[in-house]
């Protein structure tokens, strides 16, 4: 008998997973896939990683790990630290291949003057793919504080995650955004 | 809290099926095992149950007891009777004491009496 839907809460459903219901895990690993499955991408790229693998072993883990899960803060915070903890346990083993921090004269190559656009026309859609190649650039810590505040998650769940102190996190997120604004306004100036 | 862009594309990705199948899998086969470990505990919980029961049971049907009809204050009564039985026996037991001394005595002086030159 199922006592949960796609209304309940994540401690609604642990509790049911935990009794056996069958569509608790389900609903759970709906509800979170996509996000994680986004941040691991986002974080892992240009790296050898798999984060096909990472995102399968984290889900394995939740599964083995769910009926010992005390509720020590939200599940969204505890999935992203898994994921976490895999991916940093891959790059150690997997030691001859660094996660490249991409040097801002290895950053692709952007239009030349010949291919600028009008000014005033660059698209959302622009502008977003320009980030994205911008958080790319950025060194792997920053990059990671700043993928997981997309995700929603407060700094003390991050400083959580990367088991450092809130104020190192702050940091690390004041210096992303510098970067970014530099990397966006180099990245502007060169197609004008 | 400060507001700040979020861009979807580094929020989420489409997850590949393959891996969802597989995930999913995973974890019904689990829920699966959850179940059944709760199943044998809740039968090894009421095989204890009726283990305690036929001890019990097994306790009643001893000769002189019937535990089921005797409450504690009835058993308390029926001591409290045994013991005041006990004290009418113990009455007659040394009443019959004083009366054997008694005709002990007077047989001794008479043996004595017999004897006296």
């Amino acid at each position: 008998m199922n006592t949960v839907n796609d209304t309940s809460g994540d401690t609604e459903l642990i509790g049911a997973y935990i009794r056996g219901e069958e569509r608790a895990f389900e609903i759970l690993y709906h509800r979170y896939k996509r996000q994680l499955y986004g941040y691991l991408n986002n974080l892992l790229r240009g790296s050898s990683v798999d984060p096909d693998d990472v995102f399968e072993e984290t889900w394995l883990k939740v599964i083995d790990k769910l009926p010992k899960y005390r509720d020590e803060g939200r599940f969204s915070a505890w999935l992203f630290r898994l994921g976490h903890n895999i991916f940093i346990d891959k790059i150690r083993k997997n030691a001859a291949v660094m996660m490249q921090s991409i040097d801002r004269e290895d950053m692709p190559e952007l239009p030349g003057p010949e291919h600028r656009q009008p000014a005033g026309e660059m698209e959302n859609i622009e502008l977003g793919r320009e980030i994205e190649k911008a958080v790319q650039a950025l060194p792997a810590e920053q990059k990671e504080v700043f993928l997981l505040r997309q995700q929603e998650l407060s700094f003390k769940e991050i400083a959580g995650i990367q088991n450092c102190p809130v104020n190192t996190v702050l940091s690390r997120m004041h210096y992303a955004v510098k970067n970014l604004r530099i990397f966006l306004a180099e990245s502007r100036s060169l197609m004008k | 809290m400060k507001k700040y862009l979020k861009l979807e594309s580094l929020r989420t990705a489409d997850v590949p099926p393959e891996l969802d199948l597989r995930i999913l899998a995973a974890g019904r086969m689990r829920q699966t095992a959850l179940r059944r470990r709760k199943r044998l505990r809740l039968a090894a919980g009421g095989a204890a149950a009726a283990a305690a029961l036929v001890a019990a049971a097994g306790i009643g049907v001893l000769p002189g007891f019937d535990a089921s009809s005797r409450s504690v204050r009835e058993d308390s009564a029926a001591l409290a009777a045994m013991s005041d039985w006990t004290n009418v026996e113990q009455a007659g037991y040394n009443l019959a004491s004083e009366i054997s001394s008694s005709s002990s005595f007077f047989e001794l002086a008479d043996t004595r009496s017999n004897f006296e030159v």
